[in-house]
């Protein structure tokens, strides 16, 4: 069911559950307002009298005075706070996707967070780490589009006492050539604009299907880690790591590890043991996932 | 290598074997390593209590799979002091 | 003129066990001013004291924050062991200031805090030595300086340019004094050395002096984006210290001696006003009397009344940015006679405006 901004942006302010968390939205730009509504659709949003307590307070807002007619700008706000410089208006939306990113990477240790992608099938989950090039997000985007859960595409969120991973339910982002790849495997995915000249290049978004949606706050075992790497023209190699290998590895693509200190490190063994590891090159996207879907049987 | 002197773990490090290999995380300088078999004994005797250093060498030439008399002394001498300088153990002496 | 009624925060801090009937949008807003001032995971931990049971929203910010302090204590006194090994390889023994001496001397005032550079203090005899062994074990200026930015560092103010471990990113500021030697009223740093005590074999100013250290800081400061953590850590350390014999009357005598009766005037009537610290009312009136100049109380009042307060909109009304803003410059004049004040802010401002302002 289609969720308008002039229903849910009340003075251009909304609350979403993006579970596990609350955010408080203030945006009077209307891609902003747009693109939430398009590409948060499943998810929650609650009246203000249900909206007592936020884990997040955003605002988008354009950059006034000399700047509205020269190069317009926005600022992504936390509680009143700049943490970063302002960007081009056009990049409102992708603004507000990394800004959240920083947020929830910068004021949580409650729980380890890895950078990661997170897929599940049949109560097992795959942590796919992100290093640049790895074509993490285009992978999460191709098994999801095959039937795999979503759980995250950028944030593996790792429950301290039970090592489960805590699923944070979000548009998949993708860059460049992955749009176009994506768009040809996944035929019916719902994809968002796409905002050009970012830093990162051309990035759009992949809408998370309904069914991920809905299990938002259903955890999971961890069973699998793979390192993808995508690499032109080569042919599918599949390598297994050591555990150990693995730790040191999750610990670098990690947001919070360094903080965590001796507890991180033991949830990480933790979560280490109890999976198979491996590091994945490919070129073709069907055969990596076909790799998948054999782990998965 | 100083005799006289106590070396003992310290309290934030945190030691796991995983499928036969070994990892120490350090609190102090944050660093995670993954550590030779007899390094591990060492940390993990050192746990337990403070030991001199010849009596380290000691219990660790004890181990079945232990390094000759040499080889240990020199090994042990090295990890000590690269222990030390992650935080990973402490000495006492002067 | 002022708010009729303070900040959540600071009604929390002065009487944590209010906590107990605040409902989930109060949480909210007192999240959010705490972590504004720098004091979440202090008040954390005093709700902790107190029992509270915090709602399993909010509970998860303060869980973090606090996680994080502690973490952060561990790291610190790390540094502490390396600093201290880097000098002691030229028979230098800093005494450590502010933050580190709470962690070192397990006073109250270390609960919660987490803060970005260890502060020392040497001799100024021992300011190149100090500086030439930090360096060799990795502390480097940590911005980039021009020539007049050096000599404000070394020649006015009373520090050698923050140094940065090129490792690990850990900051540090050493010091000589702790007023700039163009201050107005210096303190004779002699007289600060004279009475440093050992504690767990680090050397740390006294008790007394640091109380006076912690009250200089805040007022002669410029910024007071953390005003309300350093005036709550002024509370804690008073709450704890004023156990001891005598300790208001010596607190007064040596605020005389080291010539700092107005920044002890303004931090005992502030934490009073502010947080309620059980100050006598006869020690508020001596601190005032004891004060070489007149001081307008109701401007001062106007102004720190306002800019102690978090830096939240919640928390401001329309003078905070001119309260800000006036002691800005209050600082600067403080701290450098008008000769070399007005031609360094104009310098300041220029360099803001091109861009290539960081400090």
């Amino acid at each position: 069911m289609p969720v308008n901004p002039e229903t849910v942006f009340v003075g251009h302010q909304t609350t979403l559950v993006i579970e596990p968390f609350v955010v408080r939205l203030k945006s009077a730009i209307p891609a902003v307002q747009s693109s939430i509504c398009h590409l948060y659709q499943g998810h929650v949003f609650l009246s203000e009298d249900a909206s007592s307590f936020a884990d997040f307070h955003i605002s988008i807002d354009q950059v006034g005075g000399a700047r509205r007619f020269f190069r317009p700008q926005v600022q992504f706000k936390f509680d009143g706070r700049m943490p970063f410089k302002p960007l081009p208006y056009s990049q409102a939306f992708p603004f507000f996707e990394w800004g959240l990113n920083w947020c929830i990477a910068n004021q949580n240790f409650r729980h380890l967070l890895l950078h990661a992608a997170v897929v599940e099938k049949d109560g097992q989950a795959v942590i796919l780490p992100g290093q640049p090039g790895a074509g993490k997000s285009t992978l999460c985007a191709a098994l999801v589009g095959r039937g795999w859960r979503l759980l995250s595409d950028e944030m593996a969120m790792i429950d301290l006492t039970s090592t489960e991973l805590i699923p944070i339910v979000r548009p998949v982002s993708l860059k460049n050539e992955s749009i176009s790849i994506i768009k040809a495997f996944v035929p019916d995915a719902v994809m968002g604009e796409s905002f050009h000249d970012t830093s990162k290049g051309t990035v759009a978004h992949m809408k998370p299907p309904v069914e991920s949606v809905r299990n938002a706050k259903l955890q999971t075992k961890g069973h699998w880690v793979v390192f993808p790497q995508f690499r032109l023209d080569s042919s599918i190699s599949v390598e297994t790591i050591s555990s150990a290998e693995a730790v040191l590895d999750l610990a670098k693509n990690s947001f919070n590890y360094n903080v965590l200190g001796a507890l991180g490190f033991e949830k990480l063994c933790d979560l280490v043991e109890a999976c198979d590891c491996f590091r994945l090159e490919y070129s073709h996207l069907d055969e990596a996932i076909d790799f998948f879907a054999s782990l998965a049987k | 290598m100083d005799e006289l002197g106590y070396y003992s773990a310290s309290e934030e490090i945190a030691c796991r074997e995983l499928k036969g290999e070994y990892l120490i995380f350090s609190g102090f300088s944050r660093k995670t390593l993954v550590v030779h078999a007899c390094a591990f004994r060492l940390i993990e005797l050192l746990k337990r209590q403070p030991y001199k250093y010849d009596e380290i060498l000691d219990a660790l030439g004890k181990a079945s799979d232990a390094l000759d008399n040499n080889d240990l002394a020199s090994f042990v001498s090295a990890s000590l002091e690269q222990f030390i300088e992650l935080g990973i153990l402490n000495y006492s002496g002067e | 003129m002022m708010r009729h009624s303070p900040p959540l925060i600071i009604s929390l801090l002065s009487n944590p066990a209010m906590a107990q009937t605040l409902s989930l949008s109060q949480w909210d807003l007192l999240v959010r001013q705490a972590r504004c001032a720098g004091l979440l995971a202090r008040l954390g931990f005093l709700l902790e004291k107190q029992g509270i049971k915090i709602p399993a929203q909010p509970a998860n910010h303060f869980v973090s924050a606090q996680f994080y302090a502690v973490q952060f204590s561990v790291s610190l006194q790390w540094e502490i062991r390396l600093i201290k090994k880097a000098l002691t390889k030229v028979d230098i023994k800093p005494v450590f200031l502010k933050g580190s001496s709470y962690v070192i001397a397990h006073n109250q005032a270390a609960l919660g805090r987490v803060f970005s550079d260890v502060d020392i203090l040497v001799d100024r005899s021992e300011l190149a030595l100090a500086e030439q062994a930090l360096s060799a074990a990795g502390w480097m200026p940590s911005i980039t300086l021009n020539a007049y930015d050096k000599k404000y560092y070394r020649e006015w103010m009373h520090e050698i340019p923050p140094l940065q471990n090129y490792q690990r990113g850990t900051a540090i500021d050493v010091h000589h004094n702790i007023l700039p030697l163009t201050c107005r009223h210096c303190p004779d740093s002699k007289k600060l050395l004279e009475n440093i005590v050992d504690c767990h074999g680090d050397w740390l100013l006294s008790d007394i002096d640091r109380v006076i250290h912690s009250a200089v800081h805040l007022f002669h400061e410029g910024e007071f984006t953390l005003g309300l953590r350093d005036l709550s850590d002024l509370d804690l350390l008073l709450k704890e210290f004023s156990a001891q014999e005598n300790f208001w009357k010596k607190l007064l005598q040596r605020s005389e001696e080291l010539k700092q009766q107005i920044p002890l005037f303004y931090a005992l009537r502030y934490t009073h006003q502010i947080l309620h610290t059980p100050v006598p009312e006869k020690v508020l009136k001596a601190s005032k009397q004891q004060s070489p100049n007149r001081i307008n109380t109701k401007l001062m009042d106007a102004l720190f009344l306002r800019a102690l307060m978090p830096d939240h909109e919640s928390c401001n009304d329309r003078w905070t940015g001119l309260a800000r803003w006036l002691l800005f410059v209050r600082s600067h004049w403080l701290k450098m006679p008008v000769y070399l004040m007005v031609p360094h802010l104009l310098r300041k401002a220029f360099r803001r405006v091109m861009g290539k302002e960081r400090h």
